[in-house]
């Protein structure tokens, strides 16, 4: 369980993040979404034990402020948007870091990660030759070898997943939703910054709203994506339809249309 | 293991660890005997490979020049080399840059400093405490400096336990021109005996070599090679910037402070010992990451092989070219590093694409 209560964020003075409440449990996959500068990145880097604040953000029933870094890296695993990585690195090298304190993964451990984030024969690449999206599912492999089976001994190991479709193509943005939804699915605990909301909308059990650094609203896609909040939140008119067995669906309209 | 071949071969590394470490290790034991055979006052490799056969026996002074001139410099050599080597690798993962070297952050130049206070000003110690100190007065001064402007740097540029490490450069910058500037007002104030001094100290050099100063030197180097490295795995994962190595669970703040008081110390030591030598801490890690790959776990060991064997290869020529005269090493080493780290600059802008 992630318990978040009355968390407030300031950086450099600002404040940036306001009074969010918010309680998600382990086997369910949650999308925080909303505008650009709506605090969902930083919502993101607080529970992950990052940044500062106050109030309190419980995981797995321990304070993530006071966790030691070698204890949250056993809960939780985190994808942020990018990752640069200096120095000439390989993918596999890079994913074996996922291991970091523990014992070395074995080669055969690292090629199936690596295989199943869509990079099957790449182990020996160096990361600064990959493009944007490789490079972002190879950090993705090093957090499934750190995140390891969905449940563990001490709880169900976490995902937080920041933005974690952003440079991919349509087909790997399904691949990778697939991921988080079967750790989710065998109990794990998964929450992405999202911005695509039919992503959001097909994937998640829970969409979280946050607009200016304020929880709008929570719940399940059908009742929070509607063209309403759709307005509200991003200021913008777009049409929701539901198809049946799918849930809410964003039809967005080549430009120029009404 | 053929896995492992392929991604060295796909990664353009020409060796794997093993290969590599093993290969250090002959080229150092080969450059340490052309050492011990080379030189102006006679006594060749060839004289060495007949002694230890025992075809030939060594009068007096080729004793004293080996065991009281060569052999104490090559050990100097090996360790004051190592030392620098292992304090720029650290620096550059800690900096996540390979152009980080002891020499950018101040404490090079606060060693500096510490060490030409002792030559300048050391007359106007109580004779007591010049006595206790003795012929070691530069080089206490010197490693003394290097502390200073490390814990004076590391107080600047962090905040609320966290270093940003523009800052940290940015400040290194600052302490390096302060230092300088008091080093000059110091010179200005110098007589001339002692501005010989100086200047033969600020080029560097292991023409000084006692096999006093080197039992002090190894018992601080030595400690340190074997330590640097036990944060190969942490500085791995500081790769990734700080926050991901946060995520994987290292304790950041610590494996940066340790980084830093272990780069001082190495640097100042190597300062206080063999005064001014630049570069080996760029050129060595750089080229072991060109032939082997980043991974620190490799890198700190190999570098300290490497950059002793590199010195003490600079410092043969050194003594050799002008013979009997001979070159201050730092010359030397500045003119085999200067274009190599030019290179990796152009390199660098290259990959950015500036």
């Amino acid at each position: 369980m992630l318990a978040i209560r009355d968390l407030h964020v300031r950086l450099s003075g600002r404040p940036i993040l306001s009074g969010i409440d918010l309680t998600l449990s382990a086997g369910t996959l949650t999308a925080v979404v909303g505008p650009s500068g709506s605090g969902k990145s930083t919502l993101l880097r607080a529970i992950a034990g990052e940044i500062g604040y106050s109030g309190t953000v419980a995981l797995n029933g321990s304070e993530v402020r006071l966790a030691a870094p070698e204890v949250l890296a056993r809960q939780r695993a985190v994808l942020p948007q990018e990752t640069q990585v200096a120095f000439s690195f390989t993918a596999a090298e890079v994913v074996a870091l996922g291991a970091h304190g523990g014992p070395a993964p074995s080669r055969a451990r690292i090629e199936a990660l690596l295989a199943r984030v869509g990079l099957a024969g790449m182990a020996g690449r160096l990361v600064q030759t990959l493009s944007g999206g490789e490079r972002q599912r190879v950090h993705l492999a090093r957090v499934l070898l750190q995140a390891g089976a969905p449940v563990g001994p001490e709880g169900p190991h976490w995902l937080f997943l920041d933005e974690p479709v952003a440079s991919l193509d349509i087909a790997q943005q399904l691949a990778v939703m697939r991921i988080a939804r079967s750790h989710a699915d065998g109990g794990g605990g998964v929450l992405a910054v999202m911005h695509d909301l039919n992503l959001s909308a097909m994937f998640a059990d829970r969409i979280v709203v946050l607009s200016r650094g304020r929880l709008v609203t929570t719940g399940s896609p059908a009742a929070v994506l509607t063209g309403a909040m759709i307005e509200t939140v991003y200021g913008c008119n777009i049409p929701v339809c539901t198809l049946p067995e799918r849930g809410p669906w964003l039809l967005v309209q080549a430009a120029g249309t009404p | 293991m053929a896995d492992l071949t392929a991604d060295r071969r796909s990664a353009g590394r020409m060796m794997g660890g093993g290969p590599l470490l093993a290969g250090l290790v002959l080229l150092l034991l080969a450059v340490a005997f052309l050492s011990l055979g080379t030189g102006a006052a006679g006594l060749s490799p060839r004289n060495l490979l007949a002694v230890a056969a025992g075809l030939e026996e060594m009068d007096r002074r080729d004793q004293v020049v080996l065991f009281d001139i060569r052999l104490p410099r090559l050990a100097m050599g090996l360790l004051i080399g190592a030392a620098l080597a292992v304090a720029g690798a650290l620096m550059q993962a800690l900096f996540r840059n390979p152009l980080a070297d002891p020499g950018i952050t101040g404490v090079g130049a606060g060693a500096g400093l510490g060490a030409v206070t002792a030559i300048v000003l050391g007359g106007l110690l109580p004779a007591g405490v010049a006595a206790a100190f003795g012929t070691h007065l530069v080089a206490v001064a010197a490693f003394l400096g290097g502390w200073g402007a490390t814990f004076v740097l590391y107080r600047v540029a962090t905040r609320d336990g966290q270093t940003d490490v523009a800052t940290l450069l940015l400040a290194g910058i600052a302490l390096g021109a302060l230092a300088g500037a008091a080093t000059g007002v110091l010179i200005y104030l110098a007589d001339d005996r002692q501005l010989r001094d100086l200047t033969f100290w600020g080029m560097g050099s292991l023409a000084g070599a006692t096999w006093q100063k080197i039992a002090v030197g190894a018992s601080l180097i030595l400690p340190l090679l074997l330590a640097a490295p036990l944060l190969a795995p942490g500085l791995n994962a500081l790769a990734m910037g700080e926050a991901q190595a946060l995520h994987v669970g290292l304790r950041v703040q610590r494996l940066k402070r340790l980084a830093m008081l272990g780069t001082a110390a190495a640097a100042g030591i190597s300062v206080a010992l063999a005064g001014g030598i630049g570069f080996v801490g760029i050129v060595v890690p750089h080229l072991l990451r060109l032939v082997a790959g980043p991974d620190n776990r490799l890198i700190l060991p190999a570098a300290a092989l490497l950059g002793g064997t590199l010195l003490v290869a600079a410092d043969m020529v050194a003594r050799t070219v002008a013979a009997p005269a001979e070159l201050p090493i730092g010359v030397i080493m500045s003119l085999i590093g200067a274009p190599v780290f030019l290179w990796i600059l152009l390199r660098q802008r290259a990959v950015r694409g500036v």
